[in-house]
């Protein structure tokens, strides 16, 4: 590890791999690993990667990938719920699942003297998992409780708008974990036909950092799990998602209201979907350098026009985030009832100096600067260097990037930072979603820039 | 724990008492740990000095990166504020970022930016920190910056200004419009009523409004000096160099005189908490579902009882296995969608809370009435040796998640040092969690749960009387 990070520091890209050093790939029958060794402490992290999510969920039954995972460890053929709470946190384990619209990744970690007891454990409830129905209704009553309270939840209310605003009328607009409707119609049959689709038809890859006893793993892994083979099904090699994700410019930028009664601060998200083109070879990486620019950081053109120019936020941040299948650009701040008029002008005003080249080299240089360190200290957990793999790997991007990722912002000119702040951030292309209080919808209504349309937060819980 | 494992531990200790003692004769060395298992815990390699003007300096070597972790800790919290101040000490946390006199207006983040890094800070009842996180080969510049801004801060009035607003709006975000953060400065108001816990950190909306630059000046005069602040650097470091650019930088900075006037032993202002009686309070807030707190008056930081009530804590609620979690998150017809167990202990003080967001509405007093009286049997019965042992499993764990990174390691010696003196004790605290015993627990929970009055708080959008906060 330590070897590998000495060469990323100095940036220099080495005739040999400096990476073969820290990272070791293994096939187990057919089942890809991935072990990156760490003997510093005696604990473990193991993230295993599935080549679907929620896409894969049945049409009307949305969410049914996150229920599969989240009630897999609810009760099995051997144990009950109770059980296997028990037994999992007696390890200590921690233990989550996330699913993206793309893949999902089962994660664990503990003291590696209990890796085995546990990864027996992970196998049995993924094979045996029976979804006793006691369970998913009490489960579902759950998650339906958590979205109806999401109404008191401004900034997380305003991202799940915002989301089907800029990807309506494409798979990806639909939260992973779906909604009031459609996990009510998600069966014990379903999530078991789901579980045997994850377990024998779905592309798995598994990720394993810690000291090299942890590899004991592998004869679970293989014989329990069962996980190895050809041909297994992998969301973001098969295009069979056609989204269309094109550009349009407005001449009046749609404006979204919702109207949450009596709220204090309004939420402000603006952007849009973007083809995967734009992150495509070189644009991958210019786009995170153009979008932290303009609000990554605490001295990006956002943060000093709305906050410390201004007063007018607590924060501001923009980013444009690729998957493998579609991305998209967001842009997101909150502000005082009677300032948002100001605050939305900022942003235009600040899109619109970017895209025109109105900023200057010592600031991109020195963004430069900031993304080359931090792109270092993300690598010092275990944990979040496996899921920088899980991510690069999903976007078919070779490990050799970490390495290359510093030559490479270098390497940028001030050029194609505009032109690709150009075709993410131009003003007239965004799309702009505003919740808050009614007294707010007034004030938008008198601005002439604005077709403002406004809609019913209940209808996107 | 495995006899393989244990052997290594050994190996590494054998390594590191041959690898020199010269260190204990430097000037201002105070203490240290040593890398490797030594007594069945896992210690790092650490080292304390004090510096001639009294500030505490902590140095902590990882090579596994070329990056490195700053923490810098004032013992200055919202419990030193005086009425009509309240908030000023997170309102002064957010002016150490607007300038100094050698790094001037708008120059700390992009010093920090350009370098690589990243800077924040965070304030508490009892403690201000501040952190950079930065590539070593910006050591020197950031000791520098740290240096120029414990001595020489600006206060820019139209900052000073502009910063109010900022600090109204994240109290907004954080707080007001957000039932969880409405309920806990609301619980904790109650419980450490009449006391300096009181006051939200945030401060009241009129304090932030109406404290003026000077009082905020004199606020940083009074708390911001060296032989009030703990410096902490966990990295790529060498030992002798970095202590050396340390004394360089900060050795030559005057401590304060009148430091033991200002940090006033508050014990006296701790005796007047007006929680005494049970009593209950139903106030409006925007949750759908209803939300609850059920405090209890707990024990301050670093008391045998503490650790105690930590694992108790873990015990009642807040893992899927435990207490509260089986029996109204995880029950067939579930009352509750989640809940969890706090035994938050701070330098002068503590409480014991839950907290729950119910989604069956048996009704608020009913929950209430049933959760108090399930206490009873509780703690009686419900604890065990495996549910000890499940919550010291679990420390153990989280302790190995700290050291992952710089910052961790850092943010953890230095909590460590500023409450309870010295760092290296976190040794014996983690002795200590290993040690607590099932009767221990038993005690604690009849203690502070049974016999204890509460104080119980929901918010909910069908709630009528208003919460001021």
């Amino acid at each position: 590890m330590k070897i590998l990070f000495y060469l990323l520091c100095v940036f220099s890209i080495n005739a040999f791999s400096a990476l073969d050093y820290g990272i070791v790939n293994y096939d187990w029958d057919g089942l890809d690993v991935v072990w990156v060794e760490d003997n510093k402490f005696p604990t473990y992290d193991i993230i295993v990667y599935f080549g679907e999510g929620a896409l894969g969920d049945e049409k009307k039954r949305e969410g049914q990938t996150s229920f599969m995972f989240d009630l897999m460890s609810h009760g099995t053929d051997k144990y009950s719920q109770a059980q296997l709470a028990d037994k999992l946190d007696f390890f200590g384990t921690s233990f989550g699942s996330e699913v993206t619209h793309e893949y999902s990744i089962l994660s664990y970690s503990g003291l590696s003297k209990d890796v085995l007891p546990v990864t027996e454990l992970l196998c049995h409830t993924m094979r045996n998992a029976t979804y006793p129905q006691k369970e998913l209704d009490s489960y579902r009553s759950k998650v339906k409780g958590s979205l109806k309270n999401l109404v008191a939840n401004h900034g997380s209310l305003a991202n799940r708008i915002f989301r089907r605003v800029t990807l309506d009328g494409t798979p990806f607009s639909t939260e992973t974990a779906g909604n009031l409707s459609s996990i009510d119609n998600i069966t014990r049959e379903s999530l078991l036909g789901m579980k045997d689709y994850f377990n024998n038809r779905v592309y798995k890859k598994v990720f394993i950092t810690g000291p090299s006893d942890v590899l004991k793993v592998k004869d679970l892994f293989i014989k329990n799990c069962r996980w190895g083979g050809k041909d297994l099904y992998r969301r973001n090699k098969i295009a069979n998602v056609k989204a269309d994700l094109s550009k349009k410019t407005y001449e009046k930028i749609p404006l979204y209201f919702a109207s949450v009664k009596g709220a204090n601060q309004a939420q402000i998200r603006v952007g849009n979907a973007l083809p995967t083109d734009f992150f495509k070879g070189d644009s991958y990486n210019l786009s995170q350098l153009t979008s932290t620019l303009l609000g990554g950081s605490f001295t990006s053109l956002l943060m000093q026009e709305l906050r410390v120019k201004r007063g007018l936020t607590y924060g501001a941040y923009s980013a444009a985030a690729p998957q493998a299948l579609y991305g998209r650009s967001v842009l997101s701040t909150s502000t005082r009832n009677d300032s948002v008029l100001e605050a939305l002008y900022t942003i235009r005003d600040t899109l619109q100096s970017l895209t025109e080249g109105k900023v200057d080299s010592e600031k991109i240089e020195g963004t430069k600067q900031y993304l080359k360190g931090n792109h270092l200290l993300q690598f010092e957990s275990n944990y979040s260097f496996l899921a920088n793999l899980v991510t690069l790997d999903h976007l078919g991007i070779d490990y050799s990037e970490i390495k290359k990722f510093p030559a490479k912002i270098d390497s940028y000119s001030r050029e194609q930072v505009i032109q690709l702040a150009k075709n993410i951030f131009n003003w007239s292309s965004q799309l702009v979603f505003v919740l808050g209080d009614n007294s707010v919808k007034e004030k938008l209504l008198k601005s002439n820039i604005f077709d403002v349309r406004e809609i019913n937060v209940t209808n996107y819980l | 724990m495995s006899v393989k494992f244990l052997f290594f531990g050994l190996m590494i200790l054998g390594f590191t008492h041959c690898a020199g003692t010269s260190h204990h004769e430097e000037e201002g060395f105070v203490s240290e740990t040593r890398e490797g298992l030594h007594d069945g815990v896992y210690q790092i390699d650490a080292r304390k000095y004090q510096l001639k003007n009294g500030m505490t300096v902590i140095l902590s070597r990882n090579p596994k990166l070329p990056v490195f972790s700053i923490y810098t800790f004032y013992k200055v919290g919202s419990k030193n504020e005086n009425e009509g101040m309240t908030g000023a000490t997170h309102f002064l946390e957010h002016m150490m970022f607007k300038g100094a006199k050698k790094y001037g207006k708008g120059q700390f983040d992009k010093v920090i930016e350009k370098n690589g890094g990243y800077s924040n800070a965070y304030t508490n009842y009892d403690n201000t920190v501040y952190y950079e996180k930065m590539p070593i080969s910006a050591l020197e510049n950031i000791l520098d910056l740290e240096a120029d801004r414990m001595q020489n801060l600006l206060l820019e009035p139209i900052d000073f200004v502009n910063e109010k607003d900022v600090v109204l709006e994240e109290r907004k975000m954080r707080y007001e419009n957000s039932p969880r953060g409405q309920i806990y400065i609301g619980v904790m108001n109650k419980v450490f009523g009449g006391t300096p816990y009181e006051t939200p950190v945030i401060g009241k909306i009129k304090d932030i409004k109406t404290v003026s630059r000077n009082q905020v000046y004199q606020y940083f005069k009074d708390f911001y000096a060296p032989n009030n602040a703990t410096v902490v650097i966990v990295g790529d470091i060498d030992y002798d160099d970095t202590l050396s650019l340390v004394r360089e930088e900060f050795e030559g900075i005057p401590p304060s005189k009148n430091l033991t006037k200002n940090q006033k032993n508050l014990h006296e202002e701790f005796k007047k908490s007006n929680f005494k009686k049970n009593a209950t309070d139903h106030f409006f807030g925007k949750s759908e579902n209803p939300l609850f707190v059920l405090a209890f008056p707990g024990v301050r930081y670093g008391t045998e009882e503490g650790y105690v009530g930590d694992v108790l804590a873990g015990i009642v609620a807040g893992n899927r296995s435990s207490f509260l979690d089986q029996k109204y998150v995880h029950s067939a017809k579930p009352i509750l969608s989640s809940i969890s167990a706090s035994n938050y202990t701070l330098q002068y003080d503590g409480t014991f809370f839950i907290t729950g967001e119910m989604i069956h509405n048996i009704g608020l007093n009913t929950m209430r009435d049933k959760m108090i009286n399930d206490f009873k049997s509780f703690c009686k019965n419900g604890i065990d040796e495996r549910s000890v042992q499940k919550v010291k499993n679990q420390y153990l764990i989280q302790f190995y998640n700290e050291l992952q990174t710089n910052g961790g390691i850092a943010n953890y010696l230095g909590t460590i040092e500023n409450y309870l003196g010295d760092f290296t004790k976190y040794v014996d605290e983690i002795k200590k969690y290993q040690a607590v015993k099932v009767n221990q627990v038993k005690d604690f929970c009849e203690e502070y749960l049974v016999k204890n009055n509460h104080y119980f708080m929901s918010v909910w959008n069908k709630n009528k009387k208003a919460l001021k906060i």
